[in-house]
């Protein structure tokens, strides 16, 4: 398993060889110490991250996202409304995506945009511990 | 929890705007090809979503409303088709 990281903070240059994944062109690209060079076809199955970790917020709140690549988004999702009850987008479903997602602010996690968002950075812990 | 801005919760109207029913607003584009339908839209912050959509319930019933995750900034879009709903809106959020 490789989990990597995203930028909390931009102004800190990343280690050489640290990996990211671009959601805005959805590539994988790796720091070669002075610019992101994306990775995405050359890179081996071994190479590849699974969980990707990054900071995001929701209304102001710091929430802790992972990006499961390649994962069981529906056992996913489900896994979390058993652990952490109901998801705070309160119409997410992993299979039939919802044009009004009826948003709870401030909720304990969400599933939205490619990530799973978790408020609390013990439950990220225990997503990524399950799932890694 | 740690914040990382003041948290800016208000009502407001960003977007406001008329569409005719008639007229494509980027001619040209090969996705738009269809005017949008007739009426007003405008993406709304709400201070209090419950009460905004209530109020959305009892006061414009014709109108679309849905809550959009929008990337961690949470919104409304709302579409509006009848003129006196929309006034109604506007006199009520418009501040």
């Amino acid at each position: 398993m490789n989990i990597t990281t995203g930028m909390p903070g931009a102004h800190v240059d990343p280690a050489v060889g640290a990996i990211r994944f671009n959601t805005t062109i959805s590539t994988i690209e790796r720091w070669d110490g002075h610019s992101w060079i994306v990775t995405t076809g050359f890179m081996t199955q071994q190479e590849m991250p699974e969980l990707i970790i990054k900071v995001g917020s929701v209304a102001g709140i710091v929430y802790n996202c992972v990006i499961p690549v390649g994962k069981p988004w529906v056992d996913m999702f489900r896994w979390c409304v058993d652990i952490m009850d109901k998801c705070g987008n309160r119409n997410a479903d992993p299979l039939w995506p919802s044009r009004n997602e009826d948003v709870v602010l401030h909720a304990r996690w969400y599933m939205a945009e490619n990530m799973f968002w978790f408020r609390d950075p013990e439950d990220q812990m225990m997503f990524v511990l399950r799932w890694s | 929890m740690n914040y990382i801005e003041p948290i800016r919760r208000g009502n407001r109207i960003h977007h406001w705007r008329f569409e005719d029913g008639e007229t494509c607003p980027n001619p040209g584009n090969a996705i738009e090809l269809d005017p949008p339908p007739r009426g007003w839209y405008c993406w709304m912050y709400s201070k209090d979503d419950e009460g905004f959509r209530d109020w959305m319930a009892q006061c414009c019933p014709t109108a679309e409303v849905i809550h959009r995750f929008n990337s961690g900034d949470p919104m409304w879009t709302v579409y509006i088709s009848d003129e006196n709903e929309a006034m109604l809106f506007k006199l009520k959020w418009s501040t």
